[in-house]
């Protein structure tokens, strides 16, 4: 009898440690998908903000290279233009503005000025020159300017640096 | 417990990927990308940078600026490999022990150090991006890589402040990506072309283990010198159509690099892109534009012999593993220069068989590598399986339309509830008709079941407030609660069995749904129409009888007119009668409601309101006419 009651006891021990076992698995799984989705919720705010800064930067990089080509123009203006073309060029400025101002209004901002000293994590260097004009690594000379929306480059300026003596 | 990070830390550049919800996913640096050049700097101002910045300032700085460091990890000084890259590279390598050092600024730096400060990097930015440390690693190496190199790795990792739990092969950890380590007994090609390496690797997935049978490649072989390619050619293109070499102009030739890059990129999709590059340059006869076609047949024959350059060391792979092209069950792409189409072409003329490319080649290793780092960290072995809805749950609306409130494809348990309303006035009792399916009008779809919700107040259609609500367990068994808002009375049925159709039945509703989606559409069209039509003569019936003698006789017979005729073309199938005819009737009741609030407002002056006509009460049911409550 007593052993009959022993042995009982035992299997019950056995069923109900094998239980738990069980039930801490899932007790564990359950917390962890609930935290999961919480955390996917979280995630989906961030997610879709950063998705709108993709969009934006997207926009961005396909507008900047037209109005660096509109800059490129400008600097082969030729010589001695007449009251008409000068007009003309007045309203293609104008165009070439409006460009500017819709990258602007998306928050994307230009940067990159002669005189500005040299950052890696900014600018792109694409060669050197000495100026002693300029302080050590300085900028000499802007090829394109730079672009970035809020702290993030989108597009560093191309820049040519002054050179060490 | 923190995350185990994986690393695929490459020649030319690396990527850093960890599991999260049992999947592996890739991880953005602090500049926002998904992959981070292998280089390090000490820049001019003596500040050490890494990555995109190192990058940008490598064309000034050349022999403080360190790339492909990998090809000197853990060699000796005496190697082949050491001697090419010494005449090559444009930093200093000095001898360091039996070992190589390389010069950065006024100090030198063993290789392990250099892969440290990237490997610090990847690190901070991960933890920068998780809000957590990290202190555990699985790093991938080339198959080739012998001990020592294999131990180097491990030490850069070590001097980063990783414990680097496991190094594993590149080409494994591709497979790992794609889930092959289950495909036992299968031998697996995993093709690797780079940045500036080619590999080929001919794996053997076993129970237990993935060997790496054999190895070859090109270690001077990649995306570069495809790039290369190009560049030449539209210098080439533009020296024969302007006469003029933009080889010795550094900001024409930055143009042109950033462009045959993004051509070589478009001509992965589109068969031909333009290269414009407008002001270019210039000579005595003004400005030059380069303007050049570069179509995908002729980008082929530019790199056809890059790409043939990589059979070689494929048929040496599988000669050296025993195997011949047949016993190869799945080829594995890697790199970002296996997206090009031709690459592909090759690679599946070569085995017989297509290649997988499904996940970002650029990225396949480190995922692969973050599923190595799930599995130690016990993540991946914890997999519980979701069922999935085969098919929509709805109820039947107004007009017979079936409303879904579960979509498809909705990952279960899951429940989802929706507020409906009465659609004619004083209704106390509504039908809800359980339905599954894919098709838009109830009669197409199948019947789970049906209840009837009695005892609402009588109120004006569209007043009265009743909640559907749809709830799924995970055994599929599909809860349907009816609950009036106002009186709180509830009834429920509960469907046994609602996700366990047999593959045959979802297959024939769904294909049903398909074949019957262009009349079906029609029809709905015409019911939705025809919904506008009652509520636009229930609106106007009510304004009528709220006007009182508000309006003229002459005006009330206007709008009872168009009240007509929308009545007797309503439930014709003739959309444009009923689209017009309610324009007519919205127009003369418009016009009529606006002289009522006129009169209103000078009433209101006087201080009373004569709105509130009695409304006739009477007790009746409509079967399921239910109207969706916005």
């Amino acid at each position: 009898m007593t052993d009959e009651i022993f042995e009982e006891v035992e299997e019950s021990t056995v069923e109900e440690s094998g239980k738990c076992e069980k039930c801490d698995g899932y007790l564990i799984g359950w917390q962890r998908a609930l935290a999961d989705y919480d955390n996917l919720k979280k995630d989906l705010g961030k997610e879709k903000d950063s998705m709108r800064r993709a969009v934006k930067e997207d926009v961005a990089e396909s507008i900047i290279p037209i109005l660096d080509h509109f800059d490129q123009a400008l600097k082969f203006k030729p010589q001695g233009l007449d009251a008409t073309a000068e007009n003309w060029l007045t309203g293609m400025m104008h165009v070439r503005n409006q460009l500017e101002s819709v990258l602007l209004e998306l928050g994307v901002e230009p940067f990159g000025k002669i005189g500005d000293a040299f950052d890696p994590h900014m600018h792109e260097s694409v060669g050197e020159r000495e100026d002693e004009s300029h302080a050590e690594n300085a900028i000499v000379e802007v090829s394109l300017r730079g672009w970035k929306l809020g702290e993030k480059v989108i597009r560093p300026a191309l820049v040519i640096q002054n050179k060490n003596k | 417990m923190s995350k185990i990070i994986g690393i695929d830390l490459g020649t030319t550049n690396s990527c850093v990927a960890i599991m999260e919800g049992g999947q592996p996913k890739v991880l953005e640096n602090k500049e926002g990308a998904r992959t981070t050049p292998s280089i390090v700097a000490t820049a001019k101002g003596g500040e050490r940078v890494v990555g995109l910045p190192a990058k940008r300032q490598s064309v000034t700085n050349p022999a403080n600026t360190l790339f492909s460091i990998k090809r000197l990890i853990g060699r000796r000084f005496e190697d082949a490999e050491v001697s090419r890259d010494k005449q090559m590279m444009p930093y200093a390598i000095v001898k360091h022990g039996d070992g190589v050092a390389i010069k950065m600024g006024d100090k030198e730096y063993t290789p392990e150090e250099i892969s440290a400060m990237i490997l610090q990097k990847i690190k901070a930015d991960v933890e920068e991006k998780l809000g957590e440390k990290v202190t555990e690693a699985v790093i991938t190496v080339p198959a080739y890589f012998d001990d020592a190199q294999r131990n180097a790795t491990k030490v850069a990792g070590e001097i980063a402040g990783l414990k680097v739990l496991r190094i594993i092969n590149e080409p494994t950890a591709a497979a790992l990506a794609y889930g092959f380590d289950k495909k036992i007994g299968q031998q697996i090609a995993v093709y690797d072309l780079g940045g500036g390496t080619f590999d080929v690797s001919v794996l053997d997935i076993s129970a237990d283990t993935v060997e790496v049978k054999s190895t070859n490649g090109d270690t001077h072989l990649g995306g570069d010198d495809f790039d290369r390619v190009i560049i030449d050619w539209i210098l080439n293109e533009f020296k024969k159509q302007e006469g003029v070499d933009l080889a010795k102009d550094p900001l024409a030739l930055q143009r042109i690099k950033d462009a045959a890059e993004r051509a070589k990129i478009e001509l992965s999709t589109s068969q031909q892109t333009e290269i414009n590059q407008p002001f270019i340059t210039s000579d005595a006869n003004g400005p030059k534009h380069l303007v050049i076609t570069l179509t995908r047949s002729k980008l082929e024959e530019l790199c056809h012999d890059l790409v043939q350059k990589t059979i070689g060391p494929v048929q040496a792979a599988l000669k050296d593993a025993g195997l011949s092209k047949g016993d190869i069950q799945e080829v594995v792409m890697v790199g970002g220069m296996t997206r090009m189409p031709l690459v592909q072409k090759v690679v599946e003329e070569f085995f017989g068989k297509k290649p997988n490319i499904s996940v970002n080649p650029d990225e396949v290793v480190a995922l692969g590598a973050a599923v190595q780092a799930g599995v130690l960290q016990g993540e991946v072995k914890d997999v519980l399986l979701l069922d999935v809805t085969p098919l929509s749950f709805g109820i039947e609306t107004m007009g017979g339309v079936m409303t879904k409130l579960i979509e498809r494809n909705t990952t279960i348990p899951t429940s989802k509830s929706q507020v409906f309303s009465t659609a004619a006035d004083n209704q106390t009792t509504v039908e809800i008709h359980v339905l599954q399916g894919e098709r838009p009008m109830a009669d197409g779809n199948k019947t789970l079941g049906r209840f009837m919700l009695s005892g609402l107040p009588m109120a004006q259609r569209g007043v009265p407030q009743v909640e559907v609500k749809f709830d799924i367990d995970a055994n599929g068994i599909l809860n349907v609660t009816g609950t009036d808002k106002a009186s709180g009375k509830s009834q429920q049925i509960t469907i046994q069995g609602s996700t366990g159709l047999s593959k045959e039945e979802i297959e024939r509703m769904k294909q049903d749904a398909e074949m019957h989606a262009e009349e079906d559409a029609k029809a709905k069209e015409r019911i939705e129409h025809q919904n506008i039509a009652d509520t636009m003569i229930y609106t106007s019936e009510k304004m009528l009888k709220d006007a009182g003698d508000k309006i003229t006789d002459v005006e009330r017979k206007e709008v009872e007119d168009k009240i007509e005729a929308l009545k007797a073309v309503k439930d014709k199938d003739d959309h444009e009668a009923i689209k017009k005819a309610a324009d007519e009737l919205s127009t003369v009741a418009q016009a009529v409601g606006a002289k009522m609030y006129e009169a209103k407002g000078a009433e209101g002056a006087q201080g009373a309101d004569a709105s509130g006509a009695t409304e006739e009460k009477k007790d009746e049911s409509i079967d399921a006419e239910f109207t969706e409550k916005e």
